[in-house]
């Protein structure tokens, strides 16, 4: 890791303690120097789209921590639209993880956590989030809102921060199966935080402008889907942060102009890329512990090797529709294929595999995702059955300290050989 | 027979059609049947089931959509084509809801009735409801938070000083009495109601009733559970621990005997503090012979004796190795300490034991915690202790003393090596160091360096990674003596240590370690002369004290 990162990182842990606000104020600073970083130094390596995206997620967590009076504290799965066309800060788990991660300053606020009897077999993305506003080096959110997809982690964690900065909070209940009475359920849910949100801020949602975002939305998930399209016959060099960097456009900023920016670049750049030429290709399950230098080493622009995408970033991509926004976000929830049933989301991997023609697939067990891990033996018995060879991989996707980096570097090469040796 | 996992679940329903309900709540021998089914981090009840229904599969199990490792549960028995239900269960208590339980409810209704041809009967339902246990009355201990097993809530009952409530999430199923309703969707409608107004489990979005489980000016004392790898009530134990200010002890059940040994220690403590309350002593001590008392400390890795006289002077002590033999060990300790002094065994008036060994102990006139003792000991040795620091062989403690010495609070390490002596001998081993070589080989380090992993299998890749980058071993010792004093002291999470602070047990011997110890404290710590006897020596206190009072 760079020294200056880690430095950085042992400063933000300390000030945690001592002077939260000092801890703040740091890593607003540090945000702001790798803004103008890429600005003025970016990376060449790095595709338009995938040096736009890492901006626009910079800024997105930037803005979030410089105005928290506009700012909502939400989950990677909340629908963001009403937030979107209110302009309310959505700050969500994942993001200012990964992002405090980067930073080298995890390993604080997760002990933080842990100290304050959040329990250790919890998720670290989860624990981090929870350790950065019980030590109050976040400024409190206007309120918090929460699906309970895709996971249990939701529910204790966002009550909690409620409870602790003594702000509004709201849980969307996710049934596993959709029927009419379940969107009903859903949406009635969706109407109920809108109007919860309306009395926090004092503000009046325009519908107008909710149907405009949904519209936005649906140009963005068709540049989307033409993407993956064209991607099965596509190589595009790529890294490891680029595909968690995804995750903002294809979910909580899903919507706005930058993320459909974002995927009209993201377009441009696939139609310019080069014909898949024998590359071996991989799909990955759930996150990516992209901080790990051996896993960078093995992926990062490796011209023999493709990530296409993890499944996070698939796991719903149809148009909505913009005429009836509450039966629509309801639908997004109910058929993401990370709800219900874990067959749900093995079809979808199986489908994704065969249409972006996957060598391969990594199955991802992050430390403390029951969601995920429960469903290891089977989702890999139905992709090996489909003749797809797959990787289980336990680790933890934002914890440095909780995973045995030497085992974890020789299994994923030993696969990668396997695969490789094949072709 | 229908077998069931969550007091959501509509075990009156059932009984509407003559069929017979009981609480799934299996503890196999071990959890192996389930490592080929699912992965090992998932929370262990949801692997017990797993492990069991592999041998006992004829019934049909009725499941709740309740929590991410039992959806993944009920994905694995439909793999196995396990006769199996799942129900939707909604998270929102209120109106919505309920109208979503209550069509769930009539679903069900109609399937069985379809699957089975039989007919429901809504007299067989009514009479459903009034099987109630009634709960006992007066003081009483509650147990709190996630489900257990059936034999550890038999010992705690055994064994609590005071009556136990079952409060756990599936020892609170109570309901009312149905309204005299016709409308068959009218009277489902009402047993959503009911079953989702029970007080609420942790998944559930309105937690208000919960309160009222603690706001009882009857509860004394509270065991909260936990099941490992299940997140939810950590979370309500950590509200709790701020805000009751009665005696309250976590204990993690793994739905196997693993771990037992620790519990027990635990809830000894805790009924020790419980009795403390009530203020009754039932010891029976045999009255005074001859004037010394012998304290047994039956640690893991050592065994330690101490003889007092009537003056409270140490006559004499030893410290050995364990070895397997528990009580042979006592004994030799024993012996050798009587010898020391110059006494023969008709000398001692009472024994009390302590330390995991403690209850095998047969020639004992009493057990008692090590937790009590190490606070009675290091009180003492020095009446201005307020915190004592104990890190023995295979666990760590930090127990906070009232000015009398009295147990205010305690922490222990849970079932992982970090932060013990364990931790340190096979961080040893991998340095090729012995353990004396490497207590001295810390105070000469250089650099400063970071283990960062917190698990010994990890941390012993991470030590051997440092060697090969060329790193000092008295360096990488050093950040391995600070890694076991954070892992230690981080035990009492938010609560304040107050000075003046000892340590006690073996490790206490280790220079570096206190070094780094008194670091993360900021101040000096104070050592007894002979740090692993200071339970053994509150035991013979105690046996003084007690032999004393009569």
């Amino acid at each position: 890791m760079n020294k200056v990162i880690e430095k950085f990182g042992a400063m933000v842990g300390q000030f945690t303690l001592t002077s939260p606000r000092k801890a703040l104020s740091l890593l607003k600073v540090g945000y702001k120097v790798s803004s103008f970083q890429m600005k003025s130094l970016p990376d060449n390596r790095l595709l338009p789209s995938q040096q736009y995206v890492a901006n626009m997620n910079n800024r997105t967590i930037l803005r979030s921590l410089q105005r928290p009076e506009r700012c909502a504290m939400v989950n990677l799965f909340f629908p963001c639209e009403v937030l979107h066309a209110m302009h309310i800060l959505p700050m969500f788990t994942e993001g200012l993880a990964g992002y405090l991660n980067g930073a080298n300053s995890e390993g604080a606020f997760i002990g933080y956590a842990e100290n304050s009897g959040v329990p250790q077999t919890f998720c670290s993305y989860h624990k981090t989030l929870l350790g950065a506003a019980l030590s109050d080096v976040l400024e409190p959110p206007r309120f918090v809102a929460n699906t309970s997809l895709a996971c249990d982690a939701n529910l204790s964690t966002f009550r909690t921060i409620a409870a602790h900065y003594q702000v509004p909070h709201f849980v969307v209940d996710v049934p596993g199966v959709c029927t009419a009475e379940t969107i009903a359920y859903v949406a009635g849910q969706l109407e109920d935080v809108t109007h919860m949100i309306e009395e926090v801020m004092g503000e009046k949602l325009e519908e107008d402008r909710l149907v405009e975002v949904m519209r936005s939305e649906n140009r963005s998930l068709r540049m989307y889907r033409e993407h993956l399209h064209l991607l099965a016959g596509k190589y595009m060099p790529s890294n490891l942060t680029t595909e968690m960097h995804k995750l903002f456009p294809t979910h909580v900023s899903l919507g706005t102009s930058e993320a459909e920016e974002y995927f009209r670049l993201l377009l441009e750049d696939t139609n310019a890329a080069v014909s898949s030429h024998g590359e071996t290709r991989l799909l990955w399950v759930h996150t990516i512990p992209s901080w790990q230098d051996s896993m960078r080493e093995l992926f990062n622009f490796n011209t023999q090797r493709q990530l296409l995408a993890c499944d996070l970033n698939f796991d719903y991509v149809d148009d909505v529709d913009a005429s009836h926004p509450y039966e629509a976000m309801a639908k997004r929830l109910l058929l993401n294929s990370f709800n219900g049933s874990g067959e749900n989301r093995a079809v979808r991997l199986l489908e994704m595999a065969r249409e972006l023609k996957a060598d391969g697939v990594i199955y991802f067990c992050h430390w403390g995702c029951k969601q995920t891990l429960g469903n290891a033996h089977l989702m890999s018995a139905a992709l090996e059955q489909a003749g797809i060879p797959v990787l289980v991989l336990d680790g933890d996707g934002c914890d440095r300290k909780n995973i045995n980096d030497g085992q974890m570097s020789t299994r994923m090469q030993a696969f990668l050989e396997m695969l490789e040796g094949r072709s | 027979m229908i077998r069931y996992v969550c007091k959501y679940t509509p075990v009156e329903l059932f009984a509407g059609f003559d069929e017979e309900t009981a609480l799934y709540n299996p503890m196999p021998e071990n959890l192996d049947a389930a490592d080929g089914l699912t992965h090992r981090n998932m929370c262990s009840y949801s692997r017990a089931l797993l492990a069991a229904r592999t041998g006992d599969d004829a019934d049909v199990l009725i499941l709740t959509d309740c929590c991410d490792s039992i959806r993944r549960a009920w994905d694995v028995l439909r793999s196995l084509d396990q006769p199996t239900e799942m129900l939707l269960l909604p998270r929102r208590q209120e109106e919505c809801g309920r109208e979503i339980y209550k069509n769930e409810l009539l679903r069900l209704l109609r399937d069985w009735e379809k699957q089975t041809g039989k007919t429901f009967n809504c007299r067989a339902f009514r009479s459903a409801f009034n099987r109630l246990d009634a709960l006992p009355e007066g003081h009483y201990v509650a147990v709190m938070g996630a489900r257990l097993g059936d034999a550890l809530l038999e010992d705690i009952r055994k064994k609590s000083p005071l009556p136990v409530r079952n409060n756990t999430c599936t020892g609170l199923r109570r309901l009312g009495v149905p309204p005299e309703v016709d409308d068959l969707e009218d009277l489902m409608d009402w047993y959503a109601g009911e079953l989702l107004a029970q007080p609420a489990c942790m998944r559930m979005t309105d937690l208000n009733s919960r309160r009222a489980l603690t706001e009882d000016p009857n509860l004394r004392g509270v065991i909260y559970n936990t099941v490992n790898f299940c997140d939810f009530y950590g979370f309500e134990y950590a509200t709790l621990h701020d805000r009751l200010n009665i005696p309250m002890v976590k204990i993690e059940t793994d739905y196997t005997s693993q771990g037992a040994a620790q519990m027990s220690t635990r809830l000894g403590a805790f009924y020790e503090e419980i009795k403390e309350l009530i203020k009754t002593h039932p010891v029976s001590i045999r009255q005074s012979r001859a004037g010394y008392y012998a304290g047994i400390d039956s640690g893991s890795t050592t065994t330690n004796a101490v003889i007092l006289d009537q003056e409270k002077r140490i006559i004499s002590s030893c410290t050995l190795l364990t070895g397997v033999q528990i009580v042979e060990s006592a004994q030799q300790a024993l012996e050798q300490a009587l010898r020391k002094a110059n006494l023969h065994h008709q000398q001692i008036s009472s024994t009390v034991s302590t330390g995991y060994g403690r209850a095998g102990i047969t020639f004992r006139d009493r057990d008692v915690t090590e937790i009590t003792c190490h606070a009675r000991g290091a009180h003492f040795l020095n009446p201005a202790v307020r915190t004592v620091i104990d890190i023995g062989g295979q666990d760590s403690k930090i127990i906070l003393l009232n000015g009398d010495g009295s147990v205010r609070d305690f922490m222990m390490n849970d079932k992982c090596a970090a932060g013990t002596g364990r931790f340190l001998e096979m961080m040893a081993q991998s340095l090729g160091l012995t353990i004396e070589e490497m207590a001295l080989r810390g105070l000469q380090a250089r650099e400063n360096i970071t283990i960062s992993s917190m698990c010994s299998v990890f941390a012993q890749s991470e030590v051997v990674s440092l060697i090969a980058s060329g790193k000092r071993v008295e360096d990488i010792v050093q950040g391995l003596n600070r890694s076991v004093a954070a892992k230690v002291t981080a035990l009492a999470g938010r609560r304040k240590l107050e000075r003046e602070w000892m340590m006690t047990g073996g490790v206490a011997r280790n220079p570096g370690v206190v070094a780094a110890v008194e670091e993360r404290l900021g101040g000096n710590v104070l050592l007894p002369e002979e740090p692993e006897i200071c339970g053994a020596l509150g035991a013979a206190l105690i046996a003084l004290e007690e032999s004393e009072r009569g």
